[in-house]
């Protein structure tokens, strides 16, 4: 439950602060193109591929300050796709990785997007047609209509390894709306009065509001931990990424209730910021593999193993 | 940094190995309160591994928390008879070595770390069970020291004990907080009984013990008279931080390996992820114990997640046999007649919720 990394928090808080996370319709939020002037899409990507230097930490607390601040806009997407592409196509206005076609993060702002299908090989493709859709956080995720030729990626990292990054990043992504959520609640319940006195003073309002800070602690834990093994034991990121990703998931499905429980009417309104963070949690909590297939995929990779293996490699 | 946590690994695991496979010990789940064995205990102990964190003009190790952890989970995971030497090497040594006088370490320390003293834990009441600062049991001050009286409950392994902790009264005031103390006694010393509470699965751990004018020396108070209450707050964050709090039933997840099919595949992932994430806030409260500090959010915040997921695992357990018999002498039978216990003890889930609730009150 720490939050070291002091200096990258309060660059991102210096960043962040005061932004009304409400983008203007059928645009990018503006705040998007200074996150690309300040290099974040880059960060934790090795210098010699074109990165700006950072560690793969910095760019999950930049992640998480980002979705805690309930502005949505493609950071996780592009910093994966130039991890991908390296130096290659730095002048193109936004790239974007996706791991389907059909369900592709900020399609139609973008200008290409890099492809990396669970068969096949990854390739790079001119954005082209879509067919706009979006998720629960009203943001584009939008099917491609592959028209366009497409060019192969020999040098880019197996599908594994995408869907690796792209999930860790996801449970940073949720780690931060969670703690949005969190602190709207905190606010909420130490300002508003009922029954003579704020809310938090009654008994079952601080039960709640500490239970919620006891998934959070958890997904902290468990991101951290998922980050360290992807920088020290690359051979071993896919499984902890995926206790990450569950235990963000499960933390996501329960705080996002007691925020909205907690902050009562007031809370379901297009208003309040509450539902900037909230609609998030519920998205993002089954994108980059649901949680329930990631939870298969780790349940079977225990089954598959014996204890020795469970306890040294799954788990430790 | 412990560089050798590695080496030590191995060897816990080497004598665990070595003990079950010479039929020594049988695996069980809820070990650390069941499976009393003074002889492992002593192994142990001549190995340096009980109080290791300690002194080692005192019994210990001088090794970190962080090494304790190491040994502390493989034990857990071995399902090893470590409840002779637990309580003594979890939370009395450490509180005595905090707040004991130099006396005191002298005397109780060593035969902790030998496998010697075996300590019980006198704090519950008939009429103080989560509201623990509402204890009665009374010491009265009398020449060269304290007399004791009162009753406590639940006291587990009261009857193999060479030693109690007691929390105890020793002034009456109108806040119940103020005018505990806390001390060390004999439990030879005349005036001390104790009576066998069985549990529901027929077995005898837990006891009730009644102290009728105990004379207790004035040197074995830990800390400060009527300090007691700040004293054991702090001690039950070395009670509750631990990951016997996580692994009460790790022997029957081992099992399920085997027993579950590809059907039960996400809920066991699930259960994979709670336990990565969960051994890894271990680490956290070990590490800060190693900075000096006393971890009761990351404790409570531990114990509230943990006794929940051992309790899980035993559901994604039951779904996975096949004759829907089973047995109570079974891992898993054992462990679901032990579960209900598994959110009480040590402070339930409801209050453990409630000092984390204190905390968001106050920051
Ligand atoms: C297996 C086992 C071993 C034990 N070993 C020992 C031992 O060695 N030494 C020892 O001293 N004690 C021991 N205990 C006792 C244990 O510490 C107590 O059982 C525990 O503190 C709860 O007290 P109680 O049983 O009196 O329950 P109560 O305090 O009566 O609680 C009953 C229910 O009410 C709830 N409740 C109580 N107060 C509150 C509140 N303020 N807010 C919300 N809910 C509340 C509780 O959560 C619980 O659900 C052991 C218990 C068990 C089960």
């Amino acid at each position: 439950m720490s939050t070291e990394n002091s200096l990258i928090t309060e660059v991102a808080a210096d960043v962040l602060s005061g932004v009304d996370p409400q983008a203007p319709t059928g645009a990018l939020h503006p705040l998007w193109p200074t996150l690309v002037e300040l290099g974040w899409p880059q960060v934790g990507v090795a210098e010699a591929r074109g990165g700006v230097g950072g560690t793969l930490r910095d760019l999950t607390e930049l992640v998480a300050a980002t979705a805690a601040s309930g502005v949505s806009v493609p950071l996780a997407e592009a910093s994966v796709a130039r991890w991908i592409l390296g130096a290659e196509l730095e002048s193109a206005p936004l790239v974007v990785a996706a791991t389907s076609t059909d369900a592709v993060p900020w399609a139609r702002f973008a200008s290409h997007v890099v492809v990396c299908l669970e068969r096949g090989s990854a390739y790079l493709v001119e954005r082209g047609e879509v067919e706009p859709g979006e998720n629960l956080a009203g943001e584009p995720r939008d099917a491609l209509r592959l028209t366009a030729t497409t060019t192969p990626l020999p040098d880019a990292p197996p599908h594994e390894d995408v869907l690796a990054r792209s999930a860790l990043l996801n449970a940073a992504a949720l780690l931060g709306a969670a703690r949005g959520a969190y602190e709207h609640t905190r606010e909420h319940v130490a300002q508003r009065e009922q029954f003579g006195r704020p809310l938090i003073a009654l008994k079952a309002v601080a039960n709640a509001l500490a239970e919620m800070r006891v998934h959070l602690g958890a997904t902290e834990t468990a991101v951290a931990r998922a980050v360290r093994v992807h920088e020290q034991e690359p051979g071993r990121a896919l499984v902890a990424t995926a206790a990450a990703k569950i235990t963000a998931a499960r933390a996501a499905t329960s705080i996002a209730r007691s925020a909205h429980q907690l902050h009562g009417a007031m809370g379901v309104t297009r208003e309040h910021p509450l539902h900037h963070v909230t609609r998030k949690l519920w998205a993002w909590r089954d994108e980059c593999g649901t949680e329930r297939s990631w939870s298969i995929e780790l349940g079977r990779i225990a089954l598959g193993s014996d204890e020795p293996e469970l306890w040294e490699r799954t788990t430790a | 940094m412990d560089s050798s946590l590695g080496e030590l690994r191995r060897e816990v695991r080497g004598l665990c190995r070595e003990w079950r496979e010479a039929g020594r010990y049988r695996p069980r789940p809820d070990a650390w309160l069941r499976s009393f064995d003074l002889a492992f205990s002593r192994e142990l102990a001549g190995r340096g591994w009980l109080g290791m964190t300690w002194p080692k003009a005192l019994g210990g190790g001088e090794r970190s928390n962080r090494a304790r952890l190491v040994l502390t989970e493989e034990l857990l995971r071995a399902g090893a008879p470590v409840a002779a030497h637990w309580i003594g090497d979890r939370q009395i040594g450490p509180s005595v070595l905090r707040h004991g006088t130099e006396r005191l370490q002298r005397e109780i320390l060593p035969g902790i770390a030998a496998g010697e003293f075996v300590f019980c834990l006198g704090m519950s009441e008939p009429d103080a069970g989560s509201d623990l600062a509402a204890v009665r049991t009374a010491a009265t001050r009398v020449p060269g020291g304290w007399r004791i009286d009162g009753r406590k409950i639940w006291t587990s392994h009261a009857h193999r004990a060479t030693h109690a902790y007691l929390l105890a009264r020793s002034e009456r005031s109108e806040v119940k907080h103020v005018g505990l103390t806390e001390f060390v006694l004999d439990m030879t010393a005349s005036g001390v009984s104790v009576s066998p509470i069985v549990d529901m699965a027929g077995s005898h751990h837990f006891n009730e013990v009644v102290f009728e004018d105990v004379f207790v020396p004035e040197h074995r108070v830990i800390g400060a008279v009527g300090n007691g209450w700040a004293q054991v707050t702090e001690q039950l964050s070395y009670e509750r931080g631990g990951p016997e709090r996580v692994l009460s039933t790790y022997p029957v997840l081992a099992g399920l390996l085997d027993a579950a099919d590809d059907g039960l595949a996400a809920e066991v992932g699930e259960l994979v992820a709670r336990l990565a994430t969960l051994r890894a806030l271990c680490v956290q409260v070990a590490d800060s114990l190693d900075a000096g500090e006393a971890p009761v959010r990351a404790a409570a915040t531990l114990k509230y997640l943990g006794t929940a997921f051992e309790r899980d695992v035993l559901e994604c357990a039951r779904r996975a046999t096949g004759s829907g018999v089973i047995a109570p002498e079974s891992p898993l039978g054992e462990a679901i007649l032990a579960a209900p216990g598994f959110s009480i003890r040590g402070g339930s889930s409801e209050v453990l919720l409630s000092i984390l609730a204190k905390q968001e009150v106050r920051r």
